[in-house]
């Protein structure tokens, strides 16, 4: 049936269900720098370590991977490529936060055999502080 | 990518008000498959088609390419090194092809090109950022920063 689409958002504007809390550790924000050879900034005079920006993916990617997996037909198996990332921030991520996530398909679009998929995912602390936000678009080929 | 990234140009230390519409020193990364690994495991993202040639010739592939979140974590983070005062708002990347790594010790060249773009303003730095590995354009993409404060 979907098949026969050749545009729907069917599934837009429903929320993923929220990851649980992602707890930031100065470890993990070293190993992150290191592995996309950031110099380590000195300490901030005040408060805690800020990470890289892109240490966002870590959590906003797999509350982005189970809004996209709830999309897809039991048994199939699309080819998934992502086209672009946004990230945007209130505030840099710390080492200390406590992360929670909530993602909402955007559009969701089917073009022949080819569907693409807008995900946003909001990033607060568990105490409710907006710290930012993602978007990114991923094309799925076959199978969707 | 070990032994420190080169720096093509390692002068003219970006400030605030002499970087308008000017470049900044391009920065050369050469990435290997144990680079890939590395951020694997410090991403979370173990995706196969990241270090398996099987699985990525599986995918369609012609072979293990890189995470376009890691290519984009090197070029977000050469515009942050290069301004290290400032705080990153935004960034955004748009993957245009993907950068094929192969297992050798050569491993692949990528040199991030960022100029600094539009009218920055008093608090903020707009810089555009382009990937290119070989002849090709892997991404493109753009960064804020806010350069009022130490990073907070």
């Amino acid at each position: 049936m979907r098949q026969a689409m050749t545009i729907s958002d069917m599934f837009a504007g429903i929320p993923a269900t929220a990851q649980a809390p992602y707890l930031v550790t100065e470890a993990k924000v070293r190993e992150f720098e290191r592995s996309i050879g950031a110099r380590t900034p000195p300490l901030p005079a005040a408060g805690a370590r800020p990470a890289p920006p892109t240490f966002a993916a870590l959590i906003v990617q797999p509350a982005e991977a189970k809004a996209v997996a709830q999309l897809l037909d039991p048994g199939t198996r699309p080819r998934l490529v992502q086209l672009d990332q946004l990230l945007e921030f209130t505030r840099p991520i710390r080492v200390g936060d406590r992360l929670v996530t909530t993602t909402t398909v955007v559009t969701d679009k089917h073009l022949g055999r080819r569907r693409i998929v807008a995900v946003a995912t909001d990033i607060h602390t568990v105490d409710g502080e907006r710290v930012g936000r993602s978007r990114a678009t991923v094309l799925m080929r076959g199978g969707a | 990518m070990n032994e420190r990234s080169q720096r093509a140009n390692d002068t003219a230390e970006p400030t605030p008000g002499n970087t308008h519409r000017s470049a900044l020193p391009a920065v050369r990364h050469r990435i290997r498959r144990e680079d890939l690994v590395r951020y694997a495991a410090a991403s979370g993202d173990l995706n196969p088609i990241h270090w398996s040639d099987r699985a990525a010739t599986d995918a369609g592939l012609t072979g293990v390419v890189a995470h376009g979140m890691f290519v984009m974590g090197l070029a977000v983070q050469a515009v942050a090194d290069a301004l290290p005062h400032g705080t990153v708002l935004s960034c955004s990347a748009k993957f245009a092809a993907p950068v094929y790594v192969a297992d050798d010790d050569a491993g692949t060249e990528l040199t991030i090109e960022a100029t600094v773009s539009g009218d920055p303003q008093p608090s903020c730095v707009p810089v555009a950022l382009v990937v290119v590995c070989g002849a090709e354009t892997v991404l493109t993409g753009a960064v804020l920063v806010d350069v009022t404060q130490e990073p907070r």
